[in-house]
């Protein structure tokens, strides 16, 4: 058999592209290399009921993979560092049916118009190469508004002033506001931020044949029990529902095979879950299994421009933001974020005299994440044991007394910043691992020093008696512990085979087909020439449908902008 | 359900230790988990139950790797969900007022934006053992062994 398409990964691109692939009748394999816990692979394609609210399953034993000792990461800084730093964990997503989407909280903002542009906007930044995107906002909006459809948006338009333009309204109202960040908002806004509900992948009511989320309280990190997130879980179920799409789980693709002439790809190899080899044919190779591997599955092919695969690996440059309160903010109901604000991505005054002051033409941060803190494991094991543990415990001033504020900081793209093969360390498979070098431009530092004081200062105003800051990876801050390690663990993962027009400048071409070898198609992000400083779900989604549209010949999408 | 084949290579490495197990030695010898117990409950001493606090935190302090060994696992006990065995009768919650799955009764929208009732936490929450075992999460009997093998 032939597969019209055969799809690397099951996460929120592999799982967009086989959404829009199967409804256009096309025949899909998708290979996963982790497990399946997520539905279902027979109709009705229901949840299986692995998923419970379970801080140790999902928090400290790799239930979602990768397991780091089977399929370790290797990472370091600079080529100063040697071979490697760490090896292990090195800002893992889920390996899994789904990926990342499982364990996301499902924050899902869209790009502004000056993200697709900036450098044509903000203009270069010496050691960055900043580029704009080959497509613009105006193009994106209705892949914006099908993406938001798809996984169930729930959202409210108008209260964010630094937002682009939208057709539509959101598919459904916001949910409930969290207690601490309506503290946190208040204040915020009394200081002259813009704090505004996030936009959310959780059902406010039931939407798509999936319920309202019921507020549980375990949702980043965690795997929703009863389907009320929609991203992957929506678009893996279409694809099922339409009888022409296969998944199989714990097969790791390999190679991407290339036919005689070497421009056209033929099929994978894939090893299964007892490393048996495998081959299937296919007239088209898409890409899906996120930023980091699939980089390393075309340097362990030698496929794409060599000078470029694996460069501008970009990861959000976090900055964390804690306000101890003397109450209980009950983070542990309801969304695990609640409200956004883009402020940071919009310099003001201070922020210019602050870029100023550091040698550089902007500063550009992210959106601000008002969100609460952890579970009773994780601040168990950061607190001292003996006889005021208990004592300690019982306050919980890092679990129920603890707001915390996170910055995505744009990570601007460095060409020394990539993935390559780790010269020794191999995975089970016996495949070389990806080895990320990575150290923040500093830019990222300047945004972090420049925004933390200000936040901490919002916190205080919430009612916080004590703030503290730190940064993923860490640079310093007020905090002197440093929980984050060396390695990123942002787990937002962008870049490392940028698309462009220019076959000597960028790896894929705008719609995401490989250059010289068009019918292998990356629909991850991957291929985002820059991080801007927003979650990078909804864009994975939006390119995904436009690029798998175009793929199967179906009619561009076309919204109207308001007048 | 059960572990995969390599998710059971990977687990029995990580307790059993790798002893020369080709298979297990591709990052390098790893010790194990149960010879880790061993040893340190060995250097403990055969009377540690029974000297008095000091001397045990003494003792404790003396092999600091083992002591946070045995804490990360004693913390992971005492808060994780009681199906893996610690956490019985739900008292490690009880007693940091923390309400663990509350599915599928979920809170009410109220509860998610007001200040919390009572700063009486355990009165103030539903707890997991208002709601009957079988329907607290159509999931939580469905766990992977690894884990449970760790702790044991």
């Amino acid at each position: 058999m032939i597969w019209d398409a055969v799809i690397v990964g099951t996460g929120p691109a592999g799982a967009t592209a086989a959404e829009v692939l199967t409804g256009a009748g096309w025949s899909v394999l998708m290979l996963e290399k982790g497990r399946n816990h997520l539905l279902s692979l027979e109709p009705p394609f229901a949840p299986l009921g692995h998923i419970s609210n379970d801080e140790l399953k999902f928090m400290r034993r790799h239930f979602l993979g990768p397991d780091p000792w089977l399929e370790p990461r290797t990472f370091r800084r600079t080529e100063v560092d040697g071979d490697r730093l760490e090896t292990g964990d090195v800002n893992n997503l889920p390996s899994t049916v789904g990926g990342g989407g499982f364990h996301a909280d499902a924050k899902l903002p869209r790009f502004r118009d000056a993200d697709f542009k900036p450098l044509s906007t903000h203009g270069p930044v010496a050691g960055a190469s900043i580029v704009d995107w080959p497509v613009d906002y105006d193009e994106m909006e209705p892949y914006y508004a099908a993406a938001e459809r798809l996984i169930g948006v729930a959202g409210e338009v108008g209260t964010n002033p630094f937002a682009s333009w939208r057709a539509d309204p959101y598919p459904m109202p916001p949910g409930p506001d969290m207690y601490c960040a309506r503290l946190t908002a208040a204040a915020a806004e009394d200081m002259g931020f813009h704090p505004y509900r996030a936009p959310t992948g959780v059902n406010s009511v039931e939407y798509d044949g999936r319920p309202a989320c019921n507020n549980c309280g375990f949702c980043g990190y965690f795997g929703c029990p009863i389907d009320a997130k929609g991203d992957p879980v929506a678009p893996l179920r279409h694809a099922l529902r339409t009888g022409n799409c296969e998944i199989r789980d714990e097969c790791v693709v390999t190679d991407v095979i290339l036919d005689r002439t070497g421009r056209r790809a033929r099929g994978v190899r894939y090893l299964d879950g007892t490393l048996a080899p495998h081959e299937v044919s296919a007239h088209h190779v898409i890409l899906a299994g996120g930023a980091f591997e699939t980089p390393r599955l075309l340097l362990q092919n030698e496929l794409g421009n060599p000078d470029l695969v694996g460069r501008f690996l970009q990861f959000h440059f976090q900055t964390y933001v804690l306000g101890m309160f003397a109450e209980r903010l009950h983070g542990h109901r309801g969304r695990s974020v609640t409200h956004l604000m883009d402020d940071p991505i919009v310099p003001d005054g201070a922020a210019m005299d602050a870029a100023r002051d550091a040698g550089l033409p902007f500063l550009r941060g992210g959106i601000v994440e008002h969100g609460a803190a952890g579970h009773p494991i994780l601040e168990g094991i950061h607190l001292p044991h003996g006889a005021l543990h208990s004592q300690l415990m019982m306050q919980s001033m890092t679990r129920d007394c603890m707001a915390v504020f996170t910055m995505q900081g744009e990570d601007l793209p460095q060409a020394t910043n990539r993935i390559d093969l780790d010269p020794h360390v191999r995975d089970v498979y016996g495949l070389p691992v990806g080895r990320a070098t990575y150290a923040p431009h500093r830019h990222e530092i300047a945004c972090a020093q420049h925004w933390a004081p200000r936040l901490e200062a919002v916190m205080r105003a919430a009612g916080a008696q004590n703030t503290f800051w730190t940064t993923s990876p860490p640079i310093g801050g007020s905090m002197a512990d440093r929980p984050g390690g060396r390695t990123p663990i942002s787990r937002h993962i962008m870049g490392g085979a940028r698309m462009g027009d220019d076959p000597s400048a960028s790896v894929f071409d705008r719609w995401q087909r490989l250059h010289g070898v068009e019918n292998v198609i990356c629909t991850d992000s991957s291929v985002f020439p820059t991080s801007t400083g927003y979650g990078p779900t909804l864009t994975i989604v939006a390119l995904a449908i436009r690029a798998s549209r175009a793929l199967a010949g179906l009619d561009p999408l076309r919204s109207t902008r308001p007048r | 359900m059960t572990l995969s084949p390599l998710e059971e290579l990977a687990w029995r490495t990580r307790i059993e230790g790798s002893r020369g197990v080709p298979e297990r030695e591709r990052l390098g010898p790893i010790p194990g988990r149960q010879s880790e117990y061993r040893t340190g409950i060995a250097a403990l001493g055969a009377d540690f139950s029974t000297v008095d606090p000091a001397e045990q935190d003494a003792r404790l302090d003396a092999n600091p790797e083992f002591r946070d060994l045995l804490y990360e696992h004693v913390v992971e006990g005492a808060y994780a969900a009681p199906e893996y065995g610690g956490n019985r009768d739900l008292r490690g919650w009880y007693a940091i007022g923390f309400p663990g799955d509350v599915q599928p009764r979920g809170y009410t929208d109220a509860e998610v934006e007001g200040k919390s009732e009572a700063e009486s936490e355990n009165e103030a929450e539903p707890t997991a053992d208002e709601i009957p075992a079988d329907q607290r999460s159509v999931a939580r009997a469905a766990r992977p062994a690894g884990p449970r093998a760790e702790e044991t």
